[in-house]
């Protein structure tokens, strides 16, 4: 028994043991922090492989705690001595494959097995937008800001830079922005998100108007030629978003003197955080009409004078005010000879913008908000018409973004406009007959009303390959006293890498001009127009090569329009049916830069005379721009553009009455819009020289010849006094040579 | 109880000890960055000297292993900018793509060191870094635009930075003359950094590299300006100060002569 005692005793103590032992083993084996001190160095060894199974050479493969480490050989394997014990985290890397790291207990006590996966092609995230293009230093531009002033002929107008792009008609030779067949008024222009009521300047006559900004003045446009976001209201046709400049980098003066004016600007950096710039213009056509010998068409050739700023201070990281303000006037005097009169026609305008923003970025939600005024006045004088017309925009806005997370992201906004318009004149009772003393139709409007949008918008992006955008606004205007709501759907898939197919739906309204609504020629009761955007489309986007073609079918209701006679004309209806197309794409071998854009269109809208469904007057059916760069070792810049177009349509007079009482002959008028002005074509030159004169500075001079084929492209026609002859109206621009030269001198 | 039964008490006792006595496991952070950084440092500069190109791909991976250990230290990517850049120029000449995907890595870097905690020497090699990966007339524009910000931030962090003023050199020797740049212009600069570098004593550590590259590149810009004894001179100038320099005894010493 004793014995059995003891074997008892000696089994318990067995099992005692074993249980310590096992303990022991299990301290031993729990982790502990690697130790660099009086330890015996341990190999660390493994291989790595594809997830094939093939060996994968080159791997670095360290320990993350002590960078020790080693690349693998050709067979995969890696080897190397750590003095490290306890646990430790192995991190394996190699270009083209997704890090793996893998916690290890050290000393190891056998080889690791590593499988590395390749990392998917990165992807940037998809930006490509239905008929939407950027221009200037923003992401994905398809013209940097250099490419706008290169631009032959755009004269550094970033507007008549956007003219090259497809979905633009050729209507003038104007700055507006005629998009996929609406009015120019269909064009929304914002800048720093605030409605700039009047972007042009000497915009009398489309043939001679110009855009307020330069091409320094802006970091940049985003341009949507349809199918835009729910962010944006109140515009039928497009918008063109413009963002002013950010703070200076450097502190300089800058001088540009040319043939047609000459203009000045400070620019401060005031510190890391605030800079300051200002420019003064003044434009004077004067020598330019000389050289062309139009001198005598005026009274008072086309000038103007600006003076615009702006500022940056960012208060904080993500927080920002940026201020921008804007002040032109402009006068011309031209003669024109109309069956009815013959005379001075004058106009003087004035225009002003301020505006100011700010962001607040919470790194994550972010709030970005604006407030702004925009100004313009115009006195227009004609034989019987008079017209003295003030505009005010006065806005505020806030718009905050909320990203969601797993690609998607919230926004939401809203804004308030109030809108006031006085208007004083006198027009012909008769359109023909507006010789002095002419029966006219005197009126004295003042026409005031606010507009109240709201939107909220969706995006989502499941992956890098696939963006979908819901949105939804509704508005409110005094004016027509009615809400609209505007859904809005649009969507971008990479189908291949460098493939992306977009397709857009929207509604779109857009509150008619305000003196539309002036009781005696206009009518109070007139809805918001409206529109209605089907848009598809692809995009081939190589780096060297962007090719993109869009589809796109575009309805319109409730159009409101003047006549010939100015009576407001409500209820007009209209379509319009195109395909545009754009290639941009870099010759390595001849060094070429070059783009090129075709548009095609039908359209047909409610012709405000007859009350018929017509084509419309901007319903250019073919629009052809091909612009070349060359550049020459960094000093020397050329472009080539070439623009051809459809004629315009237009009605034409057929025959004419004689009006004994007032002793002039009344036109009778044609098929509305049945006849086309001629194929329009205009080919430009320039030449850019860009020298440094002293440390930091650049001068460029720049050359260009201005329809340099000297062709007469008919803008129009006017007719005798019995309209029995019909007279064309040649461009504004025969062959013109406009050249001058700008520099900067920091301080 | 027995003694096997104490024992076994007190291995227990002392597992229970020994587990819930463990320390957090250690990470990365126990490592002391400002040592690797001034490792990376030193070796960078060996590399340098002695034209290793093998030493210099060991300190490029060990400065990619310390940017993963140490993601928020501005010197760790600063070096690893930097040593990118440095091996991109001899690549150029033998493989262009893989040079320009350097310097685009070491923009990268030199960014992020920049956001994190800028120093004049990042911004003056990110402008060198911008401009290197001109290699069209179109990139001439912008790159050049930003680049000529990178050297005026440099510029307005260092104004007495010999280093800045180095790459402000070998910037001016590479840049036409119309555009500011010159041979003559590269010796002002040059010149000037030399003199600088007489009292330039960094703290460790940041950058120190430099001063035997100047005189080199003051030898090279003596010899394009036909000066071939004051070339000479600043050889040997670099020598003194790095004996051994490879660049400058086995490539420009021997080149004077042809």
């Amino acid at each position: 028994m004793p014995n059995r005692k003891i074997s008892r005793e000696r089994r318990r103590g067995e099992v005692v043991i074993r249980v310590a032992t096992v303990c022991l083993v299990v301290v031993a084996a729990s982790p502990s922090p690697p130790s660099l001190a009086g330890q015996e160095p341990s190999t660390v060894t493994g291989s790595v492989r594809d997830l094939a199974g093939r060996p994968l050479p080159g791997v670095d493969a360290f320990l993350l705690e002590t960078l020790e480490g080693a690349p693998t050989d050709s067979a995969g394997v890696f080897r190397f001595t750590s003095t490290a014990r306890g646990s430790a985290t192995l991190v394996v890397q190699h270009t083209g494959y997704l890090e793996v790291r893998r916690i290890l207990a050290l000393p190891l006590t056998g080889p690791v097995s590593i499988a590395m996966q390749p990392a998917p092609v990165t992807l940037e995230a998809i930006t490509v937008e239905s008929g939407t293009y950027r221009l200037g230093n923003l992401p994905d531009v398809a013209l940097d800001e250099l490419e706008v002033v290169y631009t032959p002929g755009a004269a550094a107008d970033p507007f008549r830079a956007i003219q090259t792009f497809p979905g633009l008609q050729s209507v003038g030779e104007g700055a507006g922005l005629f998009v996929r067949g609406g009015d120019l008024s269909e064009t929304r222009v914002l800048l720093d998100g605030a409605t700039v009521l009047s972007p042009f300047r000497l915009d009398t006559d489309r043939t001679i108007s110009f855009g307020r900004f330069d091409p320094f003045q802006l970091r940049g446009i985003q341009f949507s030629a349809g199918g835009f976001g729910a962010e944006y209201g109140d515009a039928l046709s497009a918008i063109a978003d413009l963002e002013s400049v950010d703070k200076p980098a450097e502190s300089e003066l800058g001088v540009t003197a040319a043939i047609g004016g000459l203009s000045a600007g400070l620019h401060l950096d005031l510190s890391e955080s605030a800079g300051l710039r200002l420019t003064a213009t003044r434009t004077d056509t004067g020598l330019l009409m000389r050289m062309t010998g139009r001198r005598d068409e005026f009274d008072a050739v086309p000038r103007s004078s600006d003076l615009s700023g702006g500022g940056q201070w960012m208060y904080r990281d993500g927080g920002s005010l940026k201020a921008f303000g804007l002040f032109q006037t402009d006068q011309v005097g031209v003669r024109i000879d109309d069956p009815g009169h013959s005379g001075i026609y004058r106009s003087d305008g004035r225009a002003d913008l301020f505006s100011l923003a700010g962001l607040e970025d919470f790194g994550g939600p972010s709030l970005s908000w604006g407030l702004a005024t925009s100004g313009s006045r115009k006195d227009e004088d004609f034989g019987a018409f008079r017209l003295e017309r003030e505009d005010r925009l006065t806005q505020a806005r806030a718009r905050v973004d909320v990203p969601l997370g797993r690609g998607a992201s919230l926004a939401a906004g809203t804004e308030v406009e109030h809108r006031t318009a006085d208007l004083t004149g006198s027009i012909p009772t008769r359109s023909h007959d507006n010789a002095p003393g002419a029966s006219t139709t005197v009126f004295s409007g003042d026409e005031s009303g606010t507009r109240l949008g709201s939107f909220g918008e969706i995006e989502l992006q499941p992956s890098n390959a696939l963006r979908l955008l819901a949105g939804l606004r509704a508005d409110r205007s005094t004016f027509t006293g009615r809400v609209t709501v505007d859904p809005r759907l649009s969507s971008s898939w990479r189908a291949a890498e460098h493939l992306t197919l977009t397709a857009a739906w929207g509604i779109f309204h857009q509150v008619p001009d305000p003196l539309l609504f002036e009781p005696t020629l206009g009518d109070p009761a007139l809805p918001a127009m409206s529109a209605r955007h089907l848009i598809g489309g692809a995009t081939w986007e190589d780096g060297a090569r962007l090719i993109r073609i869009e589809a796109y079918r575009k309805g319109y209701g409730s159009l409101a329009a003047r006549n010939r006679d100015g009576i407001a004309r409500a209820g007009g209806t209209g379509a319009a049916t195109g395909v545009d197309l754009f290639v941009k794409e870099e010759f390595a071998l001849l060094g070429l830069d070059g783009r090129m854009a075709y548009s095609f269109i039908r359209s047909e809208r409610t012709d405000p005379d007859s009350g018929e469904l017509a084509p419309s007057p901007f319903d250019v059916t073919h629009t052809f721009n091909v612009v070349l760069n060359r550049g020459f070792g960094g000093w020397l810049e050329t472009g080539v553009a070439y623009r051809a177009a459809t004629g315009v349509p237009f009605t034409p007079v057929h025959s004419a009455a004689f009006d004994p009482e007032r002793d002039l002959w009344q036109p009778i008028y044609g098929t509305p819009m049945s006849e086309r002005l001629p194929t329009y074509t205009r080919l430009d030159l320039s030449a850019t020289v860009l020298r440094s004169l002293w440390a930091d500075n650049l001068t460029v001079f720049f050359v260009s010849i201005m329809n340099s084929l000297d062709r007469s492209n008919v803008r129009g026609y006017r007719y005798s006094a019995d309209y029995s002859e019909r007279i064309p109206l040649k461009t504004p621009f025969p062959r013109t040579i406009y050249f001058g030269v700008t520099t900067n001198l920091p301080f | 109880m027995s003694f096997l039964q104490r024992l076994a008490a007190a291995s227990a006792v002392l597992a229970t000890t020994l587990i819930t006595a463990t320390p957090p496991t250690l990470t990365a952070q126990d490592l002391d960055s400002a040592a690797i950084a001034e490792r990376l440092r030193t070796g960078l500069h060996k590399a340098q000297i002695t034209g290793d190109g093998e030493a210099m791909g060991q300190m490029i991976t060990l400065a990619r292993r310390a940017v993963t250990a140490f993601p928020d230290h501005a010197l760790v990517s600063h070096y690893l900018g930097y040593a990118l850049y440095r091996l991109a120029g001899p690549t150029m000449e033998t493989d262009m793509d893989g040079a320009l995907a350097m310097l685009a890595e070491a923009q990268s870097f030199l960014e992020r060191s920049i956001e994190i905690e800028p120093i004049a020497e990042s911004h003056a090699l990110l402008s060198s870094a911008l401009g290197m990966q001109m290699v069209s007339e179109a990139d001439a524009m912008t790159l050049g635009m930003q680049s000529g910000i990178e050297m005026g931030r440099a510029r307005a962090l260092g104004p007495r930075n010999p280093r800045v003023r180095l790459l402000e050199g070998i910037s001016a020797f590479h840049t036409p003359e119309m555009w500011g740049g010159g041979h003559k212009a590269a010796l002002g600069h040059l010149q000037a950094a030399i003199e600088l570098f007489a009292d330039d004593e960094p703290e460790t550590p940041l950058p120190a590299w430099g001063h035997a590259e100047a005189h080199a590149w003051l030898g090279q810009t003596h010899a394009a300006l036909g000066k071939t004894d004051e070339a000479r001179a600043a050889y040997d100038r670099a020598l003194e100060v790095a004996p051994g320099y490879a660049w400058v005894r086995d490539v420009l010493i021997p080149g004077l002569g042809r």
